[in-house]
């Protein structure tokens, strides 16, 4: 019959070349033998209508040839939760490693309307590479361990051994109320609209200035470029807060103590200040029209940079401390929690 | 389970029906997974007895288990590649066909999921 020719000839194509001409072979016995059993039960051969409906109710040719293949897994179970652990703890640091580097480039070369679109391009490229180069890796390490375990004799052990010092301690329970994924996503759409917020600024100062925006307007004075510079900096800060916390949301993450993520956060909040303390001249505020009013202004402009000046060195000094401290406290915390662990 | 499974699974309810409801899919899925192991045991059981693919197909079928052929044919192979069973070409009714059997590894790891089977069934049995 045609259609069962053509039938087997779609399964032969979907199935591995050096077991083809057997498989298809013990196929055909099979299924000839059961369309002769068709033909016997209606009484005749069957006609073009019945012979489509008969190969009709056949299972489709993808899922036949597919149920002959070996089970097939890019990295099985064994080397999984390790490949996992390594993939996002690596594109974790590189999404850091090329945001900063990439964030730093934003605010240090010309501006240009493709730069953002061109940076966040940079970024999720770097980081898509390295998990593609990861899972490759793996994926070689899974074959490799399977058809020549004698290879990566350690690798095929560590498959079965685990250590017993290695699980993990039981954080003591924390007062007051328990983390809820709910809370987690109000955190995250809090964060989205201040986002927005913050994007809206330069073209609407009165966001953050009320009425008091125009009376700005009627001053003699404007923000230097570095401002703005600072406030780039600053809208990098909370996407890479907010991306922090959707991956949270995704992996399940906001349940744990993250104090990792706490302190990247609190360490990265130190880049805007630095940059705008580097402002060239330390001038954050300038006149409109130098020429005609600095004889009026300048030395009130003098003071009101002197008092941003100082004002910034006691914000990041203020910040720089209270950074170290929590970093001094969260490892004598850890070094005590090993000491009595070890007891 | 495997990705392949999962896959596989999806797909074949997938081609069920495109209408099925979650609770259907989830239904469908824990099905398959409960027959999986107990196809096993039935082909070997009833390949006590030589038979090719169709009749096995059949005799199964007759004793209210009703095993599809992208199932089964495959599955057929790979209890061979395992060495539970014994194949040889032979022709009959002027078609060559494939006849497969227990072998003796085959036998006695039949024997030890019978056991299996029963303590399983006496279980089961039990707790309900």
């Amino acid at each position: 019959m045609e259609l069962l020719d053509r039938y087997l000839e779609a399964v032969k194509k979907q199935l591995p070349w050096e077991r083809q001409d057997d498989i298809i072979a013990e196929l055909r016995a099979n299924l000839e033998a059961q369309l002769e059993d068709r033909q016997e039960e209606v009484g005749h051969t069957l006609t073009p209508e019945e012979a489509k409906a008969w190969v009709g109710q056949l299972p489709p040719p993808a899922m036949m040839a597919g149920r002959y293949r070996p089970q097939q897994y890019l990295i099985g179970p064994g080397l999984f939760p390790i490949y996992l652990l390594i993939l996002r703890m690596v594109t974790f640091w590189v999404f850091i490693c090329t945001a900063i580097v990439n964030g730093i480039r934003l605010f240090t070369q010309p501006w240009s309307a493709g730069a953002v679109p061109g940076a966040i391009w940079d970024v999720a490229f770097v980081v898509l590479l390295n998990a593609a180069i990861i899972t490759v890796i793996f994926a070689a390490i899974e074959y490799a361990t399977l058809h020549h375990p004698e290879w990566m004799p350690q690798v095929t052990e560590l498959r079965c051994k685990w250590d017993l010092n290695a699980l993990p301690q039981i954080e003591p329970v924390t007062r007051g109320k328990k983390r809820t994924r709910a809370h987690t996503i109000i955190e995250a759409v809090a964060h989205t609209l201040m986002l927005c917020w913050l994007l809206l600024l330069p073209k609407y100062p009165v966001l953050i200035l009320g009425p008091g925006a125009f009376i700005v307007y009627a001053l003699p004075y404007t923000i230097a470029p570095i401002i703005m510079t600072f406030y780039w900096a600053v809208v990098v800060l909370n996407v890479v807060q907010l991306a922090w916390k959707l991956v949270d949301l995704y992996t399940g993450a906001w349940r744990g103590e993250r104090k990792l993520e706490h302190f990247a956060i609190k360490l990265m909040g130190i880049i805007p200040i630095v940059i705008a303390l580097r402002a060239p001249g330390h001038l954050w505020v300038v006149l409109k029209d130098p020429a005609a009013e600095f004889a009026k202004y300048g030395n009130q402009l003098a003071q009101i940079n002197q008092a941003i000046y100082i004002g910034l060195r006691i914000v990041l000094i203020i910040t720089v401390i209270t950074f170290a401290l929590e970093v001094g406290n969260w490892f004598l915390q850890s070094y005590r929690r090993s000491l009595k662990s070890a007891a | 389970m495997t990705s392949y499974t999962v896959c596989n699974t999806v797909y074949f309810i997938q081609c069920m029906g495109y209408s099925m409801t979650v609770a259907e899919n989830q239904f469908e899925n824990l099905r398959l997974e409960l027959r999986r192991g107990c196809l096993t045991l039935a082909v070997l059981a009833q390949l006590k007895q030589e038979h090719y693919g169709y009749t096995l197909r059949k005799a199964l079928a007759a004793q209210g288990l009703e095993i599809d052929e992208s199932t089964l044919y495959p599955l057929l192979r790979r209890l061979e590649s395992q060495g539970l069973l014994t194949s040889e070409w032979r022709e009959e009714e002027k078609r060559n066909k494939r006849f497969y059997r227990l072998s003796a590894d085959g036998e006695a790891i039949f024997a030890r999921l019978l056991d299996e089977w029963n303590a399983i069934n006496l279980a089961i049995g039990n707790i309900l």
